[in-house]
Parts: structure tokens; sequence; C-alpha cells
């Protein structure tokens, strides 16, 4: 009676301890394991672009809509700054149109760079289920605008 | 297609075509740099065609086509500052 309650009592023991080390095993079988890592091609998108988990497709397409019209804004941008050079001959110093143009042209070149940078941060704020981060481009915008505006209204007064 | 979402952004490309195809003739028209105007309307409207065929299979955003488009605009930006300095 008693042997076969120490035979019990050792088999009880030595379950307790296989299970209490049995996350050890399933952790060197984890690290161990052979995985098969698929190999990153570069045209099937940006690393990040597999992280998480796909957002709601609308949103998705809502902010492809918001990056396509940033773009059609560095089209008009570039636009202005073709225009200036070719039409704008009522300014008495020439330089006043180049520089013009080239505010226009390199806002052009700053906003479509940002408007990339904001895209993909909010695409992947998304699909890390993260808040929307801050980017500068409307401020930029706003700045570059102001500046450009200030500049024609001093052309058109005093350079007539 | 009865998608809204899908039709408003395919729209949205054919939108952004159209623009790039509008200041693609301007340039031409104007005399800056016919390779400006050339690569900014093949590779925006080429954008907008893959784009929307690709719309009809997947309704997930393409990375690849949005980064083209970017690097084509912000490209003939560029070279549209030198050409204006030039």
């Amino acid at each position: 009676m008693s042997s076969t309650c120490a035979a019990s009592h050792f088999g009880v023991r030595k379950a307790r301890t296989s299970r209490r080390y049995a996350h050890v095993g399933a952790r060197l079988r984890f690290y161990t394991q052979r995985v098969a890592v698929p190999e990153r091609r570069w045209w099937r998108g940006p690393r990040w672009f597999t992280e998480g988990t796909d957002p709601d497709y609308r949103f998705s397409l809502a902010n492809e809509r918001t990056f396509l019209a940033w773009i059609r804004t560095v089209l008009a941008f570039l636009a202005a700054s073709v225009a200036v050079v070719q039409l704008a001959s009522v300014f008495r110093t020439s330089w006043t149109r180049t520089a013009l143009a080239t505010a226009l042209a390199i806002s052009g070149l700053v906003v479509c760079t940002l408007a990339y940078a904001r895209w993909a941060g909010n695409e992947r704020a998304m699909r890390n289920e993260r808040p929307l981060p801050f980017n500068p481009l409307l401020l930029v915008v706003n700045v570059a605008l102001a500046a450009i505006a200030i500049m024609v209204l001093a052309l058109i007064v005093f350079d007539r | 297609m009865t998608d809204e979402p899908r039709q408003r952004t395919s729209l949205a490309r054919d939108r952004t075509a159209l623009a790039a195809a509008v200041v693609g003739a301007v340039l031409i028209k104007f005399g800056v740099d016919d390779a400006i105007a050339i690569e900014i309307v093949a590779g925006v409207v080429a954008f907008a065609a893959a784009a929307t065929l690709g719309l009809v299979r997947h309704h997930r955003t393409q990375p690849r086509a949005v980064a083209v488009v970017a690097v084509l605009v912000a490209t003939t930006a560029l070279l549209t500052v030198v050409a204006v300095l030039s």
C-alpha cells in the first residue's frame, strides 16, 4: 500500500516537474525550428506594408485620394511656375519672374515629397492601429503660399 | 464596381492623370522642355491606367504605384526648377 502511494506520489511529482518546465522546451523548439521566410521583393511594396493588420479598405482608399489631391496641387504649382516664366512680362526686372517661378517650382517639389511621407505615415499608423502622425504639409503649403502671395503683391505694386 | 469608395478613388486617379496631361500640354506649349512634359504625362497616365485596372482585382492601395507617382512628380518639379533657372 505504501509502495503504491510512493509510486503514485513520485509519478505526480514527475508530471508536475515536466509541466513546470514545458515552456522551456517549447521555447527551445520555437527558437530552433526552421522557418521558411519568404524572400522580400522590392516590387511588392515597402517592408512596412506587411506590418500589423490590413485596415478597412475604405480608409486606405481615402488616404490615397488625399495623396492624389496633393499631387494635383503640385501640378498646379508647376503650371503656375511655367506660366509665370512665359507669360508674366509686365515686371520691369527680369530676375523677379525667375525668382517667383523658382519659388513655385520648389514649393511643388517640397509638397510632393511631404505628400508621400504623409500618405506612408498615415497608412503605417492605420496598419498598426496607432493615431495618425503629425505632418507639416499644411503648414508648409500655408507658409509657401503666403510668401508667394506677398512676393506677387510686392511685384505688382513696386515693379510694374 | 458598385463600391462607392473604389469608384471615387478611380475617378481621383483619372482626374490626376488629366491634370498631369494638362500640365504636360502647358509645358510643351511654352517649350520649357519636351522631356519633362513627356515624362510627366507618360508616367502619371500610366499610373492611372495601371492602378485603375488593378483596382478591379485588388481593393487595397498599391504602394508601388503611389511611390512611382511621387517620384515622377518630384523629378518633374526638380527638372522644372532647373529649366526655369537655366
